[in-house]
C-alpha cells in the first residue's frame, strides 16, 4: 500500500491525538499516586522522597477506613441490585411488546439526562419526607437510581446481539422459557452482565454529586470523606486515600475481566 | 439407498402431523392461507417452494414457534394448535444448527434429555448412542465453534433425534454448506432418518433436494399449497403450471388441444397426441426432445439451433421449432457441437409431454 501526502498528515495527526488523550485521562490519576508516596509533608511535584508513610496514616484513620468499608459493601450491594433491576427491565424492552414501554425505557435512561445535585436534592427531600434521612436506604436508593441506566443499556445491547434462534433450540428442546434464561440466555450474554456490574460498582463507588446529600454521621462514603477532609487540610494523606480508590476499583475490574476472559476461554 | 419414487407406503389414519386448514396472517399480509396436510408415520414429507411461499412459517408453526390464525396443529392425535414449542414432542434441526456454543458436543445432545429429567446414566448411554449414529463419537468433548459445517449438521440431528421425537423439522438442513458436502451430508441423513425411522418434514428449496430424498413432496406457492404427491407425481405429472416450472426445467407452450387431441400451441406448433381438448399448456421437459439424425423417424421436425451453454457432461440447447422456443439437452461428441443458426432434426416423445389444462 503507497501512502501520499495527507495520509502521512493524517496519521501522525491521528497519534498525537491519541497521545493527548491518553495522557488527559491518565496524567491526572498518574500524579495523585505518584505524589501518594511522597516522604514530604506537602502535596508538591517533584515529590521529596519515596515513603509509605501516608499509606500508613491513611490505614490508621478510622474515619477514612470505615468510609472504605462503607463505599466498599454499598457498591456491592448496589451492582449486585442494580444488575437485577436492569437485567429485569433490559429483557422485558428486548423481549416483549407492552403498553408504556417507551415509558419505561425513559425513566430507565433518565437518571443519565437529570444533573446529578438536582437527583441528589430530589433524592434528600423524599427521603426526609419518608422520614427515612437517618438510615443507609437513602444512599443505596440513590446509588441505585444512578446505576441501573448503565446496566439497562449495557445488558439491552448484549440481548441484542444474542441470538435468538438459540432460544428456539433450546425450546425445541423442552426447556420451559425459565431454564431457557438460565441455561442458555444469562451464560451467553455473561460478558455483558459483568461489564454492566462493573459499570454499576464504578458509579456507586466513586460517586460524591449525590451521596454528599445522602449520608449521615454514620455511613459516610470515602469520596465523601475525602471531599469533608480536603476541606480543612491538603496534604498526601489525600493522595494515598484516593490511591487505595483506584487500587480498589482497578482490583474489581480487572478480577471480573478475569472472569470473563476464563468463561471465553474454557 | 434406493426408494419407490412413484408411490408412498402409508397407511392414511395414521397421521404423525396433521394440519388442517391452516392459515397464518400477519396484519393483512398472509403468510400461509389453509394448508391442510397429513405427515403418516415414518413418512419423509418436504415443502418445496421458492422463498416467501410459506413453508418455513408452516415448519415453525409444527414446531410452535408461530401461532396459527386460524386452523389446527396436530402431533399424535392431539391438538397443540395452542401449545408452546417446550410442550411439542418435535426435534427441530435448525438452518443455523444453533447448537448451543457454551456446551460441548455431548452437552448440547444430552440438553433435551436433561429437560425430559432422565437420569445421568440414561443421558450418557443415549449420547454415545446418538454419537454413535451420526459416526462422531471422538467430537464428544469438543465445542461446536471446533467442529466443521457437516459435523455441526450431524451433532444438531443428533440432537434433535436424542429425544426420540414424534416427528423431525428440518428446515433447510443444507444451504450453509458447500455443493458437494450438501450432497454427501442429503445422503446420509437419509440413511440415519431410514434407519431410526422416524417421521420427518423437511423443508428446502432445493428442487433435487425435495426429489431425491422425499416421500411426499409438497409444492407451496404464495402461502397456499400448489400440488401434493411422490415425487414422481410431481416431476411427471404436475398440475399447474408453477408446479411443472418450479420442479426441474422445462419449455412451457401456450395453446389449446383441439378435438381431435392434437395440442396446437399459439404460434401454430402441432403435437398429436390424445390430450382433452380446451386450452391448455405444453410441458416439454428437454429429455422429451431427441436427436433424430436421419430425420425419418415418426414425428421428425427441423429445429433452429438459438442458444447452446456447454454443462460438460451435456450441452444444453435452445431449439427454434416453428417460432416455439424448446429446451433440450442432448450429449455432443468433441468437435462435433451445433453451432448457432444450425438445423437439427429431432423428435418429441409425445407420450410424456403434459399438457396442463387451463381453469
Amino acid at each position: 500500500m503507497r501512502y501520499d501526502f495527507t495520509d502521512y498528515v493524517l496519521i501522525v495527526a491521528g497519534a498525537v491525538t491519541r497521545v493527548a488523550v491518553y495522557a488527559l485521562l491518565a496524567l491526572p490519576a498518574a500524579l495523585v499516586v505518584v505524589l501518594s508516596f511522597t516522604s514530604g509533608e506537602t502535596m508538591d511535584f517533584p515529590p521529596a522522597g519515596f515513603s509509605m508513610q501516608w499509606y500508613q496514616k491513611a490505614f490508621e484513620s478510622e474515619p477514612f477506613m470505615s468510609a472504605l468499608w462503607t463505599s466498599t459493601y454499598v457498591a456491592v450491594i448496589v451492582a449486585i441490585a442494580a444488575l437485577v433491576i436492569g437485567f429485569a427491565a433490559a429483557f422485558a424492552i428486548n423481549r416483549f411488546d407492552f403498553p408504556g414501554k417507551g415509558l419505561l425505557q425513559a425513566l430507565a435512561f433518565s437518571p443519565l439526562i437529570v444533573p446529578a445535585v438536582v437527583l441528589g436534592i430530589g433524592l434528600l427531600y423524599l427521603f426526609a419526607w419518608m422520614n427515612l434521612i437517618q438510615t443507609m436506604f437513602p444512599l443505596f436508593a440513590g446509588h441505585l437510581v444512578l446505576a441501573i441506566p448503565y446496566v439497562v443499556r449495557t445488558v439491552l445491547a448484549s440481548l441484542t446481539l444474542h441470538n435468538r434462534v438459540l432460544e428456539e433450540a433450546a425450546m425445541n428442546l423442552r426447556a420451559s422459557p425459565l431454564r431457557v434464561v438460565r441455561r442458555i440466555t444469562l451464560p451467553l450474554i455473561l460478558p455483558g452482565l459483568l461489564s454492566a456490574a462493573i459499570f454499576a460498582f464504578v458509579t456507586s463507588f466513586g460517586n460524591v454529586t449525590v451521596s454528599v446529600f445522602l449520608t449521615y454521621g454514620g455511613n459516610v462514603t470515602l469520596p465523601v470523606q475525602l471531599f469533608t477532609y480536603l476541606d480543612h487540610s491538603y496534604n498526601p494523606l489525600v493522595a494515598a486515600v484516593s490511591s487505595i480508590m483506584i487500587f480498589v476499583t482497578l482490583a474489581v475490574i480487572l478480577t471480573i475481566e478475569r472472569l470473563i476472559g476464563a468463561e471465553t476461554l474454557s | 439407498m434406493s426408494k419407490d419414487f412413484e408411490t408412498s407406503v402409508r397407511d392414511p389414519g395414521d397421521y404423525v402431523v396433521e394440519l388442517r386448514s391452516v392459515s397464518k396472517l400477519y396484519g393483512d399480509a398472509v403468510a400461509v392461507a389453509d394448508v391442510s396436510l397429513g405427515v403418516g408415520r415414518g413418512e419423509l414429507v418436504c415443502l418445496l417452494g421458492p422463498s416467501g411461499c410459506g413453508k418455513t412459517t408452516t415448519l415453525r408453526m409444527v414446531a410452535g414457534f408461530v401461532e396459527p390464525t386460524s386452523g389446527t396443529v396436530e402431533i399424535n392425535g392431539q391438538d397443540m394448535t395452542h401449545q408452546p414449542p417446550y410442550r411439542r414432542d418435535t426435534g427441530m434441526v435448525f438452518q443455523s444448527y444453533a447448537l448451543f456454543p457454551h456446551m460441548t458436543v455431548a452437552e448440547n445432545i444430552a440438553f433435551g434429555l436433561e429437560n425430559l429429567n432422565w437420569t445421568r446414566a440414561d443421558r450418557d448411554r443415549r449420547v454415545s448412542e446418538m454419537l454413535n449414529l451420526v459416526e462422531l463419537p471422538h467430537l464428544a468433548g469438543r465445542l461446536p465453534s471446533q467442529l466443521s459445517g457437516g459435523q455441526q449438521q450431524r451433532i444438531a440431528l443428533a440432537r434433535a433425534l436424542a429425544m426420540r421425537p414424534a416427528v423431525l423439522l428440518l428446515d433447510e438442513p443444507f444451504s450453509n454448506l458447500d455443493a458437494q458436502l450438501r450432497v454427501r451430508m442429503r445422503e446420509e441423513l437419509r440413511a440415519v432418518i431410514r434407519s431410526v425411522e422416524v417421521t420427518t418434514l423437511f423443508v428446502t428449496h432445493d428442487q433435487e433436494e425435495a426429489l431425491t430424498m422425499s416421500d411426499r413432496i409438497v409444492v407451496m406457492n404464495g402461502g397456499r399449497i400448489e400440488q401434493v404427491g411422490t415425487p414422481g407425481d410431481i416431476y411427471e405429472r404436475p398440475e399447474s403450471p408453477f408446479v411443472a416450472k418450479f420442479i426441474g426445467w422445462c419449455s412451457m407452450l401456450e395453446g389449446a388441444v383441439d378435438p381431435e387431441g392434437t395440442f396446437v400451441s399459439k404460434l401454430g406448433l402441432r403435437l398429436p397426441g390424445k390430450w382433452k381438448a380446451g386450452p391448455g399448456s405444453a410441458v416439454i421437459r428437454p429429455e422429451h426432445i431427441r436427436l433424430s439424425p436421419d430425420g425419418t423417424a415418426g414425428h421428425a421436425r427441423e429445429g433452429r439451433v438459438v442458444e447452446t451453454h456447454y454443462y460438460g457432461g451435456a450441452t444444453r440447447i435452445i431449439l427454434d421449432i416453428n417460432g416455439e422456443q424448446l429446451m433440450m439437452e442432448e450429449r455432443f461428441p468433441f468437435g462435433g457441437h451445433p453451432k448457432l443458426g444450425e438445423k437439427l432434426n429431432v423428435t418429441l416423445k409425445m407420450d410424456e409431454i403434459r399438457v396442463i389444462g387451463s381453469p
